[in-house]
């Protein structure tokens, strides 16, 4: 990948690395810097503290020796290293245990805005379902699963005799070995891929997409995506992360996070936006960071939420 | 150092009350919030047990004060981790305490190996420079030196182990 990191990461990152010099004394600067946009605070504590994690798990002296069986921690470490967001790193570290935790009861897996669940399937693939989602499985056959809202992120089980598939409305995603996010759109699906390769079919029309690569498919065409894979599944930890991304797109995706209808005034719905949109945190920080990212007007009634032209000064 | 280090120490403490204020004011400005009293209490408690000389006192202080905020935010992010674990095992409904436990042990020790696996892919010096910086205490400076190399070299090959370690992987500054 090329550079697709968010300026503030990068800046933040040049930041946690003088400040973690016992020499550092530029303090002035660096609160100066915090204090410039609520964003720089957030990405800067963030990667300071899942830093600090990593650091010290590394000194444990209990962890340090100790041979792991080879192809076991490979097979989850290039599991880990898909969720790469280092906040869901720190998760792991200290105890959200996403696999095995839930076995697949229901067949219609549903759930509520704001929610996020971990579902292992019988052939070893994982399903983390975003809130609001409603998600249909067959447990019969852990091969099919139907997105009827909502959003999910699929680590498939690779099996060459009987691919995974995804259907989406109309859609049907078609796993080839591989670690893939879904979302419903209104009006079609969102396909994104973190690692592998995955087709996506819709009524003859059909896409292959490779990791970092992304399709919006609608019954009038094909949009393509460039995505970091380590942003695919970010949202798992309450960010949304976009590389020239249409605001219509994201409002859907908003949505999803915030458990609540996200409507956008008609002139900018084909805005494009890059960057990284934190929505965890109280709604009206989640509203400020929001103006600020979006270089929008946002409201929330309670109700719903509204994105609009800022108005000129 | 000819000094007694109780003589340092009591002169760090006389810093610390000098500085209580902009210290509280710092922690506030971190973030720490409502926390901040709470914050000095534990680099009151640090300063009283620290020994040695301090060529900084202040710069010091602010980094005790810094390192208490950081605990504190490593602190809730570890509590929001519990409950949301708890909640999840009480919602499964699958025998929580033996295999979640199991389960995490198993998943915090093989995050551990993948860390250490993307360090090692990162290969030296930047492994070796992160590692002497990280986790045996050495300033850029010294491992500048040590390595003769510019510091803003030291600086660029962390910056590289930060962002392989962190997953920033579109960095490529």
């Amino acid at each position: 990948m090329t550079d697709t990191s968010h300026p503030v990461e990068r800046a933040a990152l040049d930041w946690l690395v003088r400040v973690n010099d016992p020499a550092f004394d530029a303090w002035d600067d660096w609160q100066a810097w915090l204090d410039q946009d609520p964003l720089n605070a957030t990405v800067y504590w963030r990667l300071a503290t899942a830093e600090a994690e990593i650091v010290d798990a590394m000194a444990a002296p209990s962890r340090r020796s100790g041979l792991r069986p080879a192809r076991e921690a490979r097979r989850r470490s290039s599991r880990m290293w898909l969720t790469a967001a280092a906040a869901v790193l720190v998760a792991a570290l200290f105890g959200i245990g996403w696999y095995g935790l839930m076995r697949p009861q229901p067949w219609l897996v549903e759930t509520a805005p704001g929610e996020q669940r971990a579902l292992e399937l019988a052939d070893g693939t994982i399903v983390h379902v975003a809130g609001g989602t409603r998600l249909r499985l067959d447990r019969r056959d852990p091969r099919t699963a139907t997105l009827e809202s909502g959003r999910a992120l699929f680590e498939v089980a690779h099996d060459d005799r009987r691919p995974f598939v995804v259907e989406v409305g109309e859609v049907a995603v078609t796993d080839l070995g591989t670690v893939f996010d879904v979302t419903r759109l209104p009006d079609g699906a969102r396909v994104t891929v973190s690692e592998g390769v995955v087709r996506v079919d819709l009524k003859g029309r059909a896409a292959t997409l490779n990791a970092g690569d992304g399709v919006i498919a609608r019954e009038r065409g094909f949009e393509r995506r460039t995505v970091a894979p380590a942003a695919v599944d970010a949202w798992r930890d309450g960010r949304l992360a976009y590389d020239n991304e249409r605001m219509e797109v994201i409002a859907t995706d908003l949505s999803i996070a915030l458990g609540q209808p996200v409507s956008v005034a008609p002139e900018l719905t084909d805005r494009r936006i890059s960057g990284s949109l934190s929505v965890s945190g109280a709604p009206e920080s989640v509203r400020r960071r929001l103006e600020l990212s979006l270089d929008a007007k946002v409201t929330n009634n309670g109700a719903g939420w509204r994105i609009e032209p800022r108005a000129v000064p | 150092m000819s000094l007694p280090s109780s003589t340092q120490a009591a002169g760090l403490e006389a810093v610390f009350h000098a500085l209580r204020p902009e210290l509280e004011r710092r922690a506030r400005a971190m973030g720490a919030a409502d926390e901040a009293e709470d914050v000095l209490q534990d680099v009151w408690i640090r300063v009283q047990g620290s020994r040695g000389p301090i060529a900084n006192p202040r710069a010091y202080l602010f980094r005790m004060v810094y390192t208490g905020v950081l605990d504190r935010r490593r602190g809730r992010l570890r509590t929001s981790a519990r409950e949301a674990a708890w909640v999840r095992d009480a919602a499964s409904a699958v025998d929580p305490a033996t295999s979640a436990e199991a389960e995490r042990a198993l998943i915090a020790r093989e995050t551990l190996a993948a860390v250490e696996a993307r360090l090692e892919a990162l290969g030296d010096p930047a492994a070796m420079i992160f590692r002497r910086h990280r986790l045996d205490g050495h300033t850029q400076r010294r491992i500048a030196e040590d390595l003769r190399m510019g510091l803003s070299t030291v600086e660029k090959h962390l910056r590289r182990a930060y962002a392989a370690l962190l997953g920033l992987e579109g960095d490529r500054a």
